[in-house]
């Protein structure tokens, strides 16, 4: 009840000494400007982890970590198709036609061998940011730390990088999942990897099949999207490679709340 | 006036889960996990151009006082403040951004532990309006990602009922060792000292602490002293020096805190809010030593 009335029952509360600006105005356009350039550089780094445009919304063009490749929508479930909110209805859309060039030859992007030129190029406007985003947040912690090990240069400004490497250090060798991560485990990854952005590519299908030895993005999603049994199997393949205690406890941890979200 | 509905319980509350605080290997996954979430730095060397310590501290204070008016769970402000210290580890910020900043980590900090969350409206106005709702919600996204979505950070709250249960104290005492150490742990979150220790090491500091302080007035321990660290020092693996020197750093803090305060009175700047505020029981301030 208390908070009750401090939350909510006195929307017009009472101003107090709380209530004060601490280092002086705020100037709006240079919070703007910074506000830009720290969004360009996130999507630049998504950019970069999945070797995905998704400004234009097209797979840069390789060689990258990943090769994406087209599936047809329908081979993959609905969950995973663009839909459209209407009203309290959610209905799915027709697969959109290819932009154009993005058919079998990759599409216009920049090379992935430079792919800080996506940081220059048009920062993610403020409501396509949400969308890109957080498509990677659900990766969570134990694949970052595989992935710290396949790409270490450019993530030298991100505050978790380092303790979470070196938190996980016994995590098997990235690699070894390569195995369970099958085309659907895969498709899987891609379409959660572009969340709601994915459009396009993935509502005409967009699959990622891992082509290098890499950081395995799938083998995570792998362990969380099948049945039981099978997630159990492809936990025992890394388990067993090193660190027996460490990687499963940590799945789990992570795992709940999106078993829940789900 | 709007009416209130009083026969609705104040905040419903699980009853404390057994299967969480009586296994042990709860304890030891949050004792492996929880220096994943520690700030890569400390950042006033290497990262920020800047920001100072004493602005980290006043940002803090002032979070600190917008949690406790508003009633936040405990969890809220030390989650906020490892937000508030991992993203400042990672982007240098100048200061003119730096409420901003922690009116965002409040922000996600309440909405990850609390059924009613902090609305942006309400953190702006507690910013004096310097900042807008559009602004907040855009930050939000930003640090967000720079955190890597990583929000479910472990805080010393994690380890306080692990360590109590396993103390040999009347059940009747440990009510008050828990808000004591509760309000340590606020304090230590104020403090850059504090900020690369591992959660676990403050947590037990603050219940030694906690103990050690009610001792002088009331019998809350049949333990005392050296037994009472090392039982602390075994129940979280931490090293006893390493302990007993966190539990002294703590109550440097607080006396320095105590001084502050009596300072502030002093000058009888004081408003009535801010002495309402002393008065609460989350405060460090009424802790007598």
């Amino acid at each position: 009840m208390e908070r009750l009335v401090a939350r909510r029952t006195f929307p017009l509360f009472a101003r107090t000494s709380a209530c004060r600006s601490l280092f002086g105005p705020v100037d709006h356009e240079e919070l703007s400007r910074e506000l830009q350039i720290r969004l360009a550089e996130l999507s630049a780094e998504d950019q970069r982890r999945w070797d995905y445009n998704f400004q234009q919304d097209v797979p840069l063009r390789g060689p990258g970590r990943l090769q994406w490749t087209e599936v047809d929508s329908d081979s993959v479930p609905a969950f995973y198709r663009e839909t459209v909110q209407v009203g309290r209805c959610r209905l799915l859309l027709a697969p959109r036609p290819r932009p154009e060039g993005a058919g079998d030859s990759p599409p216009p992007a920049p090379p992935a061998d430079e792919p800080l030129d996506g940081l220059g190029e048009a920062p993610a406007p403020p409501s396509g940011g949400p969308v890109v985003a957080p498509a990677p947040a659900p990766a969570a912690a134990p694949q970052e730390s595989d992935e710290q090990e396949a790409v270490p240069p450019p993530r030298s400004q991100e505050p978790l990088a380092e303790p979470l490497h070196s938190g996980m250090s016994g995590r098997p060798a990235p690699g070894t999942a390569a195995a369970t991560g099958s085309a659907a485990a895969a498709a899987t990854n891609a379409a959660a990897a572009a969340g709601g952005a994915v459009a396009t590519t993935a509502a005409a299908g967009g699959a990622a099949i891992k082509k290098l030895p890499g950081p395995l993005i799938s083998d995570f999603f792998a362990k969380r999207k099948r049945p039981a049994p099978e997630a159990k199997a492809s936990n025992e393949v890394p388990a067993g490679c090193a660190a027996p205690g460490a990687a499963p406890a940590v799945g789990s941890a992570e795992q709940t709340p999106r078993k829940r979200l789900r | 006036m709007e009416l209130l509905c009083c026969e609705v319980d104040p905040v419903r509350r699980a009853v404390p889960d057994a299967n969480l605080l009586y296994d042990d290997r709860v304890l030891q996954n949050l004792l492996t996990i929880e220096e994943r979430y520690l700030p890569q730095c400390s950042y006033f060397k290497c990262v920020q151009k800047d920001i100072q310590p004493y602005m980290r501290r006043m940002v803090a204070t002032w979070m600190l006082e917008v949690c406790e008016e508003q009633k936040c769970e405990e969890e809220v402000f030390p989650l906020a403040m490892n937000y508030l210290d991992r993203f400042l580890a990672g982007v240098p910020t100048p200061k003119t951004h730096l409420q901003l900043l922690g009116a965002v980590c409040m922000f996600l900090a309440s909405k990850l532990k609390e059924t009613i969350p902090l609305t942006a409206e309400k953190l702006c106005i507690y910013t004096d309006n310097s900042i807008k709702p559009q602004e907040l919600l855009e930050w939000e996204l930003v640090v967000l990602g720079k955190l890597k979505w990583n929000l479910a950070a472990v805080t010393p709250h994690d380890f306080i009922e692990h360590i109590l249960r396993k103390l040999p104290q009347p059940s009747e005492k440990l009510s008050l060792i828990r808000k004591h150490a509760q309000t340590f742990i606020a304090l230590c979150a104020t403090d850059f000292k504090f900020a690369m220790y591992p959660p676990s090491m403050i947590a037990t500091g603050s219940v030694g602490a906690a103990i050690c302080g009610l001792q002088q007035d009331e019998d809350v321990s049949s333990l005392t002293g050296d037994a009472l660290v090392d039982l602390l020092a075994k129940i979280t693996n931490t090293d006893v020096d390493c302990l007993k020197a966190c539990q002294e750093q703590i109550e440097v803090v607080l006396l320095n805190s105590l001084q502050q305060f009596r300072q502030d009175q002093g000058d009888g700047s004081k408003s009535e809010d801010e002495l309402d505020q002393a008065s609460t029981p989350t405060d460090v301030r009424d802790i007598d030593l």
